[in-house]
């Protein structure tokens, strides 16, 4: 039983306690009142109670003060004026006044004391009563509970004042009662007093009682009049103060409202840049655009609550029409099928010039082609941003809301904001999707020529590779053909019929011509082979080249100078070759006046420039690109010998060298070859 | 030691499979006007057959000099000039090779393999005949050769050495 009331009892003190901590925080200023009018209602009990605590105590003190000297001016009366002068003969009796030349017996004296000073004091009366009054006393007995009580008491206890606040005759007083004993000059003449209602008092018997009614109306009057001006001292002080809280804390509240909304506001400040730098990331790290899509709309629907739904739809820009491609919370297929294409998405587009555009209900109004879908959706305002990216419109974002929303300019603001950033991950992933497909053709192209390129190096090398095989073995049967002509020639010349030697002369002449061709072929082929390229000096190439040459050069009084020539890279067999060559044809191509030939080389970039320079027939500019193709002859093999293959083979090992050669001429004016080889 | 070309004829194989070569080098011999015997085989085996008087070859003579071709069915010329340069009885004998490949790799292994020469055979028949009138005259009598005698003892001594 204990348990469960004790139970009981904390659960209270608990709701009590939160109750209270609720109001405080919650209704400070009234909870504070409350708290104030508590503490004033008991501030002014505790000094009422205080105050007539002080009266009570200052009467009781000032009243038993008057008591005490009331006694003792009747004993000293008593003893000093009535004893000294009663035995003169003055007549001591309570009716004096009526009486000549008597004083009052000590009980009048008082009495008649009380009475004067009752008269000059209001409020004080003093009063003498007994159980045994004389007779001609009017009031001497007891005529109140009280009196009866004191009379009692003091009788009892003599020594023990009795006294008691009440209300008397309608006010408040203090009555104080005293013993007054049976002292011993009076016994005597108490004893012997005619009309002395009791006639064996002795010493030390109570005679009566002597009672002070003290009013305490002056005092509580000035202590009640006091404690009001204190209450209202307290009272204005309390709601002064109360005031001043409530503004204090009016202020506060005011304050700490602002900076939790302005708190608020930077927290959705920041996640809404948190958001975007997201979808930004998202957008530069990856390309599916659909990916940023759904992050895009997943922060959009965390960030504005209110928004119920939101749409993607972009620009085919091949037909011009606004495509459906994402949603949030709808149906996506059914969405897909409710929207019409717009078939004049661009237009649209332009006519809005690129700003976002606030339908406050989109059930009715004209501009919400899908008004009916919207109503089932139970769709009712939008906000629809425009994509942008680079002044390329992209599409639209719009966002629903289900119950009727004016978006704020910091709502537009933001969502624009993100509109902005998924046109520009759009923008990226067609971009991309664009290069991407490009770029695979490209490659497709590329991996087409690589292949063809390395096809075309394998068929020149087979090609090479036959060109030499063929040349060698035709060697074989065309030494056999050539030695037996040449023997037949050698035998039988003179020795058959004319016709005979005419024949055995062209088998000859073929012959040998065929052995120059498939020399010289041999010779084309074997460029091809690798070698090492090492430093070569141009001069021992020339000198070498002249060398060989010198038969033809001496049979022809050439003439064959060289200005200053650089060490160059490359083959040395096939620079001689190209140099011969060269120099070769210079001698060869010549009319009546002996061959000159100028060799020169200049720097030019990364890369030696050479030039053969001769003095003889030329050729006709039409022909310079000709002469280097194989078998090509612009003369006839009467009157110049050659194969044809002498400037192929040039122009092979010029490029084998990573070169390139070319020449100038004019015909009758001669010819100037060039080529370069890298520095 | 003995001058050759003097008292008889020099011996000279050819080892050679093309007919129309062979003819030519008996008739660029005849155009030199050389007083020598011509002994001519078609493989490499049967080269090495003829120089070690085995099968049909046993009355072979002695050659003075060998032509080889080195383009040859069943053992490649170079196997031969191989063959022959290891055999002790055999060595001493110049083995002029006679290839219508100017390939330098052709060149180097005969040389390697000790060839005692090498030469292309020119594809014009003027040439040719110098080539082999040049042949003559330097190896059958311009420069020393051992006899058979010689040959004999060197070759019994080679044998003992071992």
């Amino acid at each position: 039983m204990a348990d469960t009331y004790k139970r009981k009892l904390g659960r209270a003190t608990q709701s009590v306690v939160d109750l209270m901590r609720r109001c405080v925080h919650e209704r400070t200023v009234p909870a504070l009142t409350l708290i104030f009018v508590l503490a004033v209602v008991i501030a002014f009990w505790h000094f009422s109670h205080l105050s007539s605590r002080l009266v009570e105590t200052g009467a009781l003190q000032a009243t038993s003060m008057y008591s005490q000297s009331i006694t003792d001016l009747r004993t000293f009366y008593n003893s000093e004026v009535v004893e000294r002068v009663r035995p003169r003969g003055v007549e001591v009796t309570h009716n004096y006044a009526a009486t000549a030349g008597a004083i009052p017996i000590p009980a009048t004296f008082t009495i008649e004391f009380g009475k004067h000073i009752a008269a000059n004091n209001a409020g004080m009366e003093i009063r003498l009563y007994s159980d045994y009054p004389f007779p001609f006393r009017k009031d001497g007995g007891p005529r109140d509970d009280f009196e009866r009580q004191a009379l009692e008491q003091l009788r009892r206890h003599p020594d023990k004042p009795f006294y008691r606040f009440e209300q008397f005759q309608g006010r408040p007083v203090l009555r104080y009662a005293t013993a007054v004993p049976m002292k011993a000059g009076c016994v005597a003449c108490h004893n012997s007093h005619p009309e002395s209602p009791k006639t064996d008092w002795k010493v030390g018997e109570i005679r009566g009682v002597q009672e002070i009614v003290q009013s305490l109306d002056g005092v509580t009057a000035q202590t009640k009049a006091g404690l009001k001006d204190t209450f209202v001292l307290l009272a204005s002080m309390g709601v002064l103060g109360i005031g001043g809280l409530g503004l204090v804390i009016g202020k506060i509240r005011r304050n700490s409202a602002e900076l939790e909304q302005r708190i608020l506001e930077n927290i959705t400040a920041e996640a809404r840049l948190a958001a975007l730098h997201e979808i930004n990331l998202a957008s530069t790290s990856t390309l599916d655009l659909r990916a940023v899509l759904d992050l895009l709309l997943e922060k959009s629907d965390h960030l504005l609550p209110f928004i119920a739904a939101t749409t993607v739809r972009l620009l085919n820009r091949h037909t011009g029409a606004l495509e459906p491609v994402a949603c949030r919370n709808l149906d996506e297929q059914k969405w897909k099928a409710e929207t019409s294409h717009s078939q004049h998405g661009i237009d649209r587009l332009l006519e809005q010039k690129n700003k976002p555009v606030m339908v406050l209900n989109a059930q009715f109004d004209p501009r919400s082609l899908a008004s009916d879908y919207l109503r089932r959706q139970g769709l009712v305002s939008y906000l629809r941003v425009p994509l942008t990216a680079q002044d390329r419109p992209l599409g639209v974002i719009t966002f629903f809301t289900k119950v009727e929303h004016h978006f704020t300019e910091d709502e537009v603001d933001f969502l624009c904001a993100l509109g902005a950033q998924a046109a520009m991950a759009i923008y990226n992933a067609q971009l991309y999707a664009e290069t991407a497909a490009a770029k695979s053709d490209v490659e497709q192209a590329n991996a087409l020529l690589q292949k063809q390129t390395v096809e075309l190096a394998r068929s020149n090398a087979e090609l090479e590779q036959f060109a030499y095989v063929s040349s060698h073995d035709l060697q074989e049967p065309l030494r056999m053909v050539a030695s037996y002509t040449q023997l037949l020639a050698r035998r039988y010349k003179g020795r058959l019929d004319s016709d005979a030697d005419d024949f055995i002369d062209y088998a000859v002449t073929g012959v040998k011509r065929m052995q120059g061709l498939i020399q010289d072929l041999l010779e084309y082929s074997r460029v091809a082979s690798k070698d090492r390229f090492a430093p070569v000096d141009c001069r021992e190439v020339l000198k070498e080249a002249v060398d060989n040459l010198h038969s033809a050069i001496a049979g022809s009084g050439a003439n064959v100078a060289a200005d200053p020539l650089p060490t160059v890279s490359g083959d040395r067999q096939q620079l001689v070759q190209l140099f011969q060559n060269l120099i070769g044809n210079a001698v060869k191509f010549h009319n009546h006046t002996a061959p000159k030939v100028q060799v020169s080389a200049r720097r030019e970039g990364g890369e030696w420039i050479f030039s053969f320079r001769d003095n003889g027939i030329g050729f006709e500019p039409e022909f310079a690109e000709r002469i280097f193709v194989i078998f090509q002859r612009l003369h006839p093999k009467e009157r110049y010998t050659g194969t044809g293959i002498g400037l192929a083979i040039c122009k092979k090992i010029v490029e084998r060298h990573n070169g390139r050669i070319w020449a100038e001429a004019r015909p009758g004016q001669g010819a100037t070859f060039y080529f370069t080889i890298p520095a | 030691m003995v001058q050759a070309g003097v008292h008889r004829p020099m011996e000279i194989l050819l080892v050679e499979d093309n007919p129309g070569d062979v003819r030519l080098t008996r008739e660029a011999f005849k155009e030199a006007r050389l007083a020598s015997r011509l002994s001519v085989v078609g493989d490499g085996v049967e080269a090495l057959a003829f120089l070690r008087h085995q099968g049909r070859f046993t009355d072979a003579a002695k050659p003075d000099m060998i032509l080889l071709d080195l383009n040859l069915p069943k053992k490649s010329g170079l196997e031969v000039l191989a063959d022959v340069k290891r055999d002790d009885n055999l060595r001493r004998t110049p083995i002029v090779v006679l290839s219508t490949s100017r390939a330098e790799k052709d060149v180097c292994r005969s040389y390697e393999l000790h060839a005692n020469c090498y030469i292309s055979k020119p594809v014009d028949l003027e040439s040719f005949i110098r080539v082999v009138r040049s042949i003559e005259k330097f190896w059958l009598t311009t420069v020393a050769l051992p006899s058979e005698a010689d040959d004999a003892a060197a070759a019994a001594q080679t044998s003992s050495g071992h």
